[in-house]
């Protein structure tokens, strides 16, 4: 018996590779050699000028961590823009209400909260009330959300995570109330309703950015980096395979199928 | 030490493990992630009592200073303790429970669910005004994919719309979405693999970092 699984030596080359490719930038970050810059998000950039904005008016902020778990990468990606986002509210003395669909993704959004707003040396000022567990239930957490949103004067709207069918729920009620709306995702058929009805968008791979654009931690920029060159492999793969195929050659097709 | 290091440690053993037991076939690793599984299972259950505690604490406040919508709060927490001790008394398959679930709950999530349709249209209708040449390359192709997938359009306009409905859907959208996707789940796994091996700490408060 095989002790790789038929059909994953290619992945698992492919995940070392990826592994590999991350120890390497994080040992050149320590050492202090440089990395390239990192784009401009506009979605993240505009985090700042959600929350002025919602300072200036006197109103609320809204953060949901989507629906997903706490195994969900999108859901964890979350975490940075949630600790971020407390942090700016804590400094502008801003009421944030961070919403939760899943019970232990409440508990770690509450640790996150509270350290945010130790970290600006507001711990006085934050309000275990409004870290809010509301429903398991999909639609049950969506129609709670819709009435924070209607009943507390929610003026700046950031959803980042994983979000199903409540996506357009949320944006398209967070718009009718005038909310200035940061939205991400990575599920890519709720990304166009976010793109409709947001206005800013985080597109798929740029949530899991967050955390190195906000921080600009080498290490983690280094991560960033790593990720971009499994993605310029990922796309030389496809560019020679679809050749190959178009050549009737599946050899490639093969090699990674073992 | 104990409050990071600790649950660092956790974290990579049996993240690594969950990991390694996709790629490899010796029965140790299958029964270890199974095993883990489950424990993931018992823990979560365990975080229930965490979001009992904050609705109570929330909708008890709400109702005992009497505040606006205070009513509503006292139905949540009658249908959540009701619901609570049915479950418990009778159980879940018994025919009371599923009465009260089948016409209670199931309505309640289509409503909200079949909202959606005319928050599609209202989103639909600010996405396709055209301010810009990429909202008019959108609202020319939304028009073509509407007609494409309506009985009607194919009815009036013939059959081109349904056979360029088709390529819209299988090239240009199949291409995007699958360049989105690309990056998505390498982005997943490189925030996997920090969350792993202990630089993402995101989840411990703060912004992320080492």
């Amino acid at each position: 018996m095989s002790v790789i699984k038929s059909g994953m030596v290619a992945p698992l080359v492919f995940e070392l590779a990826l592994c590999l490719a991350i120890a390497v930038l994080i040992a050149r970050a320590r050492k202090g050699q440089k990395l390239p810059t990192i784009r401009k998000v506009a979605g993240l950039d505009a985090l700042d000028e959600a929350i002025g904005r919602a300072t200036e008016m006197g109103a609320t902020v809204h953060y949901s961590p989507g629906i997903g778990d706490i195994a969900n990468p999108q859901t964890l990606a979350s975490f940075a823009i949630m600790g971020y986002v407390a942090k700016t509210c804590a400094k502008y003395d801003t009421r944030l209400i961070q919403t939760n669909r899943n019970n232990v993704v409440y508990s770690v959004a509450e640790e996150v909260i509270k350290q945010a707003y130790a970290d600006a040396g507001k711990s006085d000022a934050f309000n275990a009330d409004d870290v809010r567990f509301l429903s398991e239930d999909q639609f049950g957490y969506a129609s709670a959300c819709v009435g924070i949103m209607h009943r507390e004067k929610v003026r700046a709207n950031i959803l980042i995570g994983a979000f199903w069918a409540e996506s357009l729920i949320f944006a398209e009620v967070g718009a009718q109330i005038g909310s200035i709306q940061i939205a991400g995702t990575a599920n890519t058929h709720q990304i166009p309703f976010f793109i409709a009805a947001c206005d800013y968008a985080l597109l798929g791979e740029e949530i899991y950015a967050a955390s190195a654009y906000l921080t600009r931690e080498p290490v983690l920029v280094g991560c960033l980096i790593a990720q971009d060159w499994g993605k310029m492999v990922g796309v030389a793969l496809v560019i020679v395979g679809a050749v190959m195929a178009t050549m009737k050659n599946n050899s490639l097709k093969d090699l990674l199928l073992k | 030490m104990v409050r990071k290091e600790l649950p660092l440690a956790i974290t990579f053993i049996t993240g690594g493990i969950v990991i390694l037991a996709n790629f490899l076939a010796p029965a140790w690793f299958v029964q270890t992630n199974k095993d883990i599984t489950v424990w993931y299972q018992i823990v979560t259950a365990l975080f229930c009592g965490l979001g009992v505690v904050n609705l109570c604490r929330i909708h008890g406040k709400k109702v005992s200073q009497k505040r606006e919508g205070w009513p509503f709060s006292v139905v949540m927490l009658v249908s959540m303790f009701g619901f609570m001790l049915i479950a418990l008394y009778v159980g879940q398959q018994h025919q009371l429970y599923k009465n009260l679930y089948n016409n209670t709950i199931v309505p309640l999530n289509a409503t909200m669910y079949s909202i959606l349709v005319f928050y599609i249209a209202s989103a639909a209708y600010r996405a396709f005004r055209v301010r810009s040449a990429e909202a008019t390359i959108l609202l020319v192709t939304a028009a073509i994919v509407m007609l494409g997938k309506a009985p009607i359009g194919e009815a009036v306009l013939g059959s081109w719309v349904a056979s360029w409905t088709t390529w819209i859907f299988d090239v240009p959208n199949t291409a995007g979405m699958r360049g989105i996707q690309l990056g998505a789940t390498l982005g997943g796994i490189a925030m996997a693999l920090r969350v792993l091996i202990g630089i993402e700490r995101a989840h411990f408060g703060g912004t992320g970092g080492e």
